[in-house]
């Protein structure tokens, strides 16, 4: 209901240009999609309906062909006939007439409890939500006493007291709806007041009411316009209810609700009677329902992936399927896909999102690599060059719109062409995954004990102390030591660095062979990353694992990695041994990450950076995509797709540079200017 | 968890009170006295005075309260101006049809509308749609036009279910209770069916994006199971919220369709003591239907609490 | 009294080479929990510094360091509980965000997520003149010459005035925050984590913008952040922080080098390096700096030293005894073997513990 929430970065993996649908929109927005909106026929024909309710509820009196009181005793219960169109009542009245008068006296004072509610819930729920506090409590309070109260019951109440005094009622009603707007308003308040653009605009000096109404007013008032169609129908609604009642209006003049009731009473001899007016009821209510909930659809919504797999797993256009590489230009991986020592090979990895079109858009583009027994392969780089979106292929797992195409095998099986099911098994106990938020990994309603020792259970079987005996050596595995009570603990119990603890032993209950971890120290701070990186080392060898890391940190990568693939752009630009690529990279974007690093760097002397930004997958070139940012780019270099060639018997580069990058190198540490 | 619980009855003790207040005050506001408004227009100032001596009213308003709170408190409301029958009594009698009509409803209402919320997140496309159109048009159906539509088709026509009157559980047996009651909880629930089905539809898009969820399959838990047991559990935890705030206009509701479907519950009961401006009788009901509110709220407290470790602590 | 008056300001003119520029004493922020009987958390606890005009004071920790709220506090975001603040030789301890305009035009802010930190309804226009006009009580027109000069300051476009948030990158961004610090010429930037949420290259060119902008335009910085190689390469001085406390303070560069404070080392070792070769030397020391692992540790005493649960040189007195900031060589550090009369067995004998460089800098 209130702004987007900041995507977790592990769901979003292809970076910024997917991330910003799920930021707010700016202002504006809001009024062109209204603009956009009444192209819609649905909301024309919806809209259209009001007004004409509205019209002709004023214009009644000229509009209606009888007097809705006068009576026709001859001509009681009538169907429709050419006098009265819809027929008429017990009393011989013209229905017709009779509705168009009914809806103007409803329709108005449904208009009050909005406005009290309004009145009522926006100021003070601006209020408290924005000082907070003890004022903040005791309005909650009172807001929780108005939601034990049934509020039909009590107009009823009102009703006796006031003597069926209608607006009184309609005030009451209003009181008591006004709890809501309040929760609505306080919540959006909250959390706009907390927002650093608010923070930023105190610390300017900007005033109280000024923060109030320019930052945080307008991020109330979208949820606020949206919930008044909503909160009007409900009142109009409620109102028919008071009316078929006999409460509150004029028994004498003829209302919607009262036409119901009179109807209801000839079921058996004139359902006829039940049919123009409910016809009228549900068309308007529909409306204004229909408005609200398409008003609701233009406010900007966190809309995130969804990341439950599909039964079928979606396959890519043999078009898409290629990626922007050509054929003969492609490498393949340097290992035999059968052999035991290379438990997974990607090959041309080509991963594809939907686009809104619906077209395809590439986003990894031709991957190879492969990983050995005991072994650690980096795939580094920045946000958006793909390396995520690897690594969740690799396991069958991109989110929502994202499909794969190329090879991926596993001990020699192909995983591309599994099925849903059949890559179920495969997962856990042959390949298992860690994520770069440990806290949002694990189910929040369960606690460490149930969710592990499902995990157990699934891949061991075994009784039910066998099972707890598992899920705690798993735990004392990973590291911790009072494995007793960290089972019982819940997730929201558990300090980062526990949580992804426990995210390893689950990643571990299945025993895989081959381990793909996203990121999983990103989140952490140092002292704890270093004891998930010590840990992954030692599991690595005590359980022959292979490994998959994704990180955007060279450091990382120096600590744990034995060969790493530096991506960029959706493409592998390097692949090397890793102290090798650290020591003389061979393409000028690892060049760039390495200098960009202050480690070494002297205070004063600002840093060696690239200059530009990762171009977005819609603007990759048709050539070397690094080249625009490139100090060592050349006309060749724009010519066509670079392959990745050989640079030594072990290391490929994605450059034809890289020459006379090892001679920059040379004078750089040499000392000597060229 | 039983720390929970007592510090959700310590909320509800002073909810009740003032609610109570509330309820006492409300007749208050009469304008004129009481007592003029029972005995209606004819009545002489001597007549007047001599009810509201014999109904306690000549005294101070906050010592009548006091008092009418230390009967309630022990189960008494007075008794009817009207009828002279104690109120907690014809309270109690009434109570049955009432909570039998909003709890099957509201149960009804819960489990439908996860379902359909479910298959509308989950399935999305045509069958999200279809969820949509129909919840849109449950919600704008007055629920006494489709009682009076129900009615007209199952029993007139079909007489399948009895169009009005009530069975009582513990006579009758469950046959004739139940069939008593399905055309009032169908007109019941399609409003609210619309709204949470709209709600577990939102809960369950938003559980279904999140990273357990991947963790889940990558551990390799079946689709089927990471469905029905991780995400259902999460996404039902905002729709059974919801569905304890409106239960209030559930209540409302049920008095309604107590009326057509002549059940001679809390509702008629209060109706009919509003047409004879019996105000005891409609103080002690607005006590009662808050009483219910607020149990059935510490109920769903106690549920979401039960389902959601992180709420017990709240 | 009144001759204390009429004095102050000419010794503030005279002497603001000696005065520092930001003075915080004993500052402490306390947060209450949930339950009555739950003690309040120590967010800062006793922390003391000096920070100078055109200084960059770099503060290192972990998340529950109390490093970002430090800087919330000296920016009225956070409450203070105790100590005092002078900055520029107001005390601002009391002022709080909302009356906070003669502060404002002296401190300002630039934080982590450049996404949150700007409004997205608003224009940039917009945004850099919301300080000009709130503390400098310039006027719109005014201020659109000053918003021009201060994209170009921050190597932005023109026109990046009249379009909104969500049509920049991070980095981008960014540099329009630091932009709206500036807007005012304050003497003081809070950098509270500016840079963390940015990837390596991008982070790289935000350094160097704040660098060349400290050297034009001589504005002082206080820099937060959780990476030492980072704040060491921009700070002149840095405090080390630890649970609300600080464990050591002293020149960045010697820090790097040296870290004397056990947790320094812990948190010098734990960064790893872009070398192999390095990298295998540090990931030995990794472990011999530290006794435990977290998971392991014990809670941390009340009083005495939070970092002895996991502290190698640990000794009964650091579970009981809270650390004075012990001076040594050109630095203070929080810890009982630096000490020479608080009782530990090892005491004075802060030499051997900083014997080695941590990690051999090839060059």
């Amino acid at each position: 209901m209130t702004t987007a929430t900041v995507p977790a970065h592990g769901t979003q993996g292809v970076g910024e240009p997917l991330a910003q649908p799920g930021r707010p929109r700016p202002r504006g927005s809001f009024a062109t999609a209204i603009r956009d909106a009444l192209h819609r026929p649905a909301i024309l024909i919806a809209l259209g309906w009001v007004v004409l309710v509205v019209v002709s509820s004023v214009l009644a009196g000229v509009l209606a062909p009888h007097d809705p009181l006068a009576q026709d005793l001859d001509n009681r219960l009538a169907g429709p006939s050419a006098t009265y169109w819809l027929g008429t009542d017990e009393l011989g009245r013209d229905l017709l007439s009779r509705i168009l008068h009914g809806g103007g006296v409803l329709l108005l004072a449904a208009l009050i409890p909005v406005v009290v509610a309004y009145l009522l819930g926006v100021p003070i729920g601006m209020f408290v939500g924005y000082v907070g506090g003890r004022a903040d409590a005791l309005a909650d309070f009172v807001v929780n006493v108005l939601f034990a109260i049934p509020a039909l019951v009590v107009v009823l109440a009102v009703s006796v007291v006031t003597d069926n005094n209608l607006p009184f009622m309609t005030v009451v009603f209003g009181v008591i709806v006004s709890g809501g707007i309040f929760r609505l308003v306080r919540a959006s308040t909250q959390a706009s007041r907390d927002l650093l653009y608010v923070d930023a605009a105190r610390v300017s000096g900007v005033s109280r009411w000024t923060i109030l109404l320019r930052h945080i007013l307008p991020n109330v008032l979208g949820p606020l316009i949206v919930q008044g169609f909503l909160l009007y129908s409900g009142a109009f609604l409620f109102l028919t209810s008071l009316s078929f009642l006999g409460l509150g209006f004029d028994p004498q003049q003829p209302s919607w609700g009262q036409l119901v009731f009179d109807a209801s009473a000839h079921l058996d001899d004139d359902p006829w009677l039940m049919v123009p007016i409910g016809l009228v009821l549900i068309a308007t209510v529909a409306a204004l329902n229909y408005l609200g909930n398409s008003l609701l659809a233009t406010l900007p919504t966190a809309r995130r992936a969804r990341l439950l797999t599909p039964p079928r797993r979606p396959v890519l256009p043999p078009e898409a399927a290629a990626g922007t590489v050509p054929e003969g230009r492609r490498t393949p991986a340097a290992a035999e896909p059968a052999d035991t020592d290379v438990p997974l090979v990607v090959e041309d990895l080509v991963v594809s999102f939907r686009t809104p079109e619906g077209g395809w858009q590439p986003v990894v583009d031709g991957v190879s690599f492969a990983v050995h027994r005991g072994e650690t392969l980096c795939l580094v780089g920045e946000s958006g060059c793909g390396k995520t979106m690897t690594a969740l292929a690799t396991l069958g797992l991109l989110p929502e719109g994202g499909a794969a195409a190329g090879s991926v095998r596993l001990a020699g099986r192909e995983l591309l062409d599994l099925s849903e099911r059949e890559m179920a098994q495969v997962r856990g106990s042959q390949i298992a995954l860690i994520s770069q938020e440990p806290m949002g990994a694990l189910d929040p309603c369960f606690s460490v004990r149930s969710q592990l020792g499902d995990v157990v259970k699934l891949h061991r079987g075994g009784s039910r102390a066998e099972v707890r005996r598992r899920v705690h050596e798993l735990l004392r595995l990973v590291g911790i030591p009072n494995a007793e009570s960290v089972a019982k603990s819940f997730p929201h119990q558990l300090s980062g660095g526990m949580a992804q603890r426990v995210c390893i032993a689950l990643a571990l209950a299945g025993e895989p062979s081959v381990l793909v971890a996203d990121e999983p120290t990103t989140a952490l701070d140092p002292t704890i990353q270093a004891e998930i990186l010590d840990l992954l080392r030692s599991l690595q060898e005590t359980l022959g694992l292979a490994l998959v890391l994704v990180t955007h940190d060279l450091g990382v990568v120096a600590d744990i990695g034995d060969v790493a693939a530096v991506m960029y752009a959706g493409q592998v630009v390097e692949l090397a041994p890793v102290d090798e690529l650290l020591a003389a990279p061979r393409h000028p974007y690892s060049q760039g990450l390495l200098d960009a690093m202050p480690e070494d760097a002297v205070r004063g002397v600002p840093l060696p950076t690239v200059a530009g930004m990762v171009p977005l997958p819609k603007d990759w070139p048709g050539w070397c995509r690094f080249a625009a940012r490139c100090p060592l780019a050349v006309d060749a270099c724009r010519e066509g797709p670079v392959p990745l060639l050989a640079v030594q018997a072990d290391r490929t580069s994605r450059c034809i540079r890289t020459d006379e990058l090892a001679r920059s190198q040379e004078l750089a540490t040499t000392g000597v200017t060229p | 968890m039983t720390r929970f619980v007592l510090r959700r009855l310590a909320v509800a003790v002073p909810l009740l009170l003032i609610v109570a207040a509330i309820s006492f005050f409300l007749v208050q506001l009469v304008p004129g006295s009481p007592a003029a408004a029972i005995l209606g227009n004819t009545a002489t100032q001597e007549q007047v005075d001599t009810l509201e001596q014999s109904l306690g009213l000549d005294q101070p308003v906050l010592s009548q309260f006091g008092q009418w709170l230390g009967h309630a408190l022990q189960g008494n409301l007075g008794a009817s101006y009207t009828t002279g029958q104690s109120v907690s009594d014809a309270l109690a009698q009434s109570v049955a049809p009432t909570l039998s009509l909003a709890i099957l409803s509201t149960l009804l209402t819960l489990v439908v509308g996860l379902v359909l919320g479910m298959a509308a997140a989950v399935r999305g496309g045509r069958t999200d749609r279809l969820v949509q159109w129909t919840g849109s048009l449950g919600m704008a159906i007055p629920n006494f036009w489709l009682a009076a539509l129900l009615i007209f088709v199952f029993a007139i026509k079909l007489s399948l279910f009895p169009a009005i009157g009530y069975a009582e559980l513990g006579t009758d047996g469950i046959g004739p209770w139940i069939s008593h009651l399905v055309l009032p909880i169908i007109a019941l629930s399609a409003v609210n069916l619309g709204q949470i089905a709209f709600q577990a539809r939102a809960a369950f898009t938003d559980a279904l994006s999140r990273d357990y969820v991947r963790t889940l399959h990558a551990t390799g838990v079946p689709r089927r199971r990471v469905l029905y047991k991780h995400v259902l559990r999460n996404a039902s935890v905002p729709v059974v919220q919801v569905t304890g705030l409106t239960f209030i206009f559930t209540l409302g509701g049920v008095v309604v369709l107590e009326l057509i479907f002549t059940l001679p519950g809390m509702g008629n009961l209060m109706l009919r003591s509003v047409q004879n401006h019996d105000f005891s009788v409609v103080q002690g009901g607005v006590l009662y239907f808050s009483l219910v509110v607020v149990l059935v709220n510490l109920v769903i407290d106690v549920a979401t609490a039960a389902l959601d470790p992180r709420v017990r602590v709240r | 009294m009144s001759s204390a008056q009429s004095s102050a300001p000419s010794t503030a003119r005279h002497a603001v080479p000696e005065t520092p520029l930001l003075t915080v004493t004993d500052l402490r922020v306390d947060y209450k929990l949930p339950g009555w009987r739950t003690p309040p958390v120590k967010a800062v606890d006793g922390v003391s510094f000096t920070l100078a005009e055109h200084e960059t004071l770099g503060l290192v920790g972990e998340s529950g360091s109390g490093k970002s709220t430090i800087g919330r506090a000296l920016l009225g975001l956070a409450p203070i509980s105790g100590g005092q603040v002078v900055l520029n030789g107001h005390d601002i301890t009391e002022a709080k965000a909302g009356d906070r305009k003669h502060v404002a035009s002296d401190l300002q802010v630039v934080f982590q997520d450049p996404y949150g930190s700007l409004n997205p309804s608003r224009t940039v226009g917009k945004t850099l003149a919301e300080p000009l006009e709130a503390a400098a009580g310039v006027d719109t027109r005014t201020a659109l010459e000053e918003i021009r000069s201060l994209l170009a300051k921050v190597r932005l476009p023109e026109d990046a005035a009249d379009r909104y948030p969500n049509a920049f990158s991070g980095g981008q961004r960014q540099r329009i925050a630091i932009a709206r610090a500036l807007a005012i010429n304050p003497k003081l930037i809070v950098c509270d984590e500016a840079i963390s949420a940015l990837d390596v290259v991008t982070q790289a060119q935000v350094l160097n913008l704040l660098g060349e902008l400290q050297r034009e335009t001589g504005v002082a910085f206080l820099f937060i952040a959780h990476n030492l190689p980072v704040v060491s390469y921009f700070s002149d001085r840095v405090l080390v922080l630890y649970r609300g406390r600080i464990m050591e303070s002293g020149p960045a560069a010697t820090i790097h080098a040296r870290p004397a404070h056990p947790y320094s080392q812990a948190l010098r070792a734990a960064v790893p390096v872009p070398n192999a070769v390095e990298q295998r030397v540090l990931r030995r020391q990794r472990q011999e700096v530290v006794r435990v692992t977290t998971a392991q540790a014990k809670p941390a005493p009340e009083e005495g030293c939070p970092f002895a649960p996991r502290c190698p040189h640990v000794a009964d007195v650091c579970w009981t005894k809270r650390p004075i900031d012990a001076p040594f060589e050109d630095r203070t550090v929080a810890c009982h073997v630096f000490d020479a009369a608080s009782g530990h067995p090892q005491a004075g004998g802060a030499a051997a513990l900083t014997a080695g460089e941590l990690a051999p800098t090839a060059g």
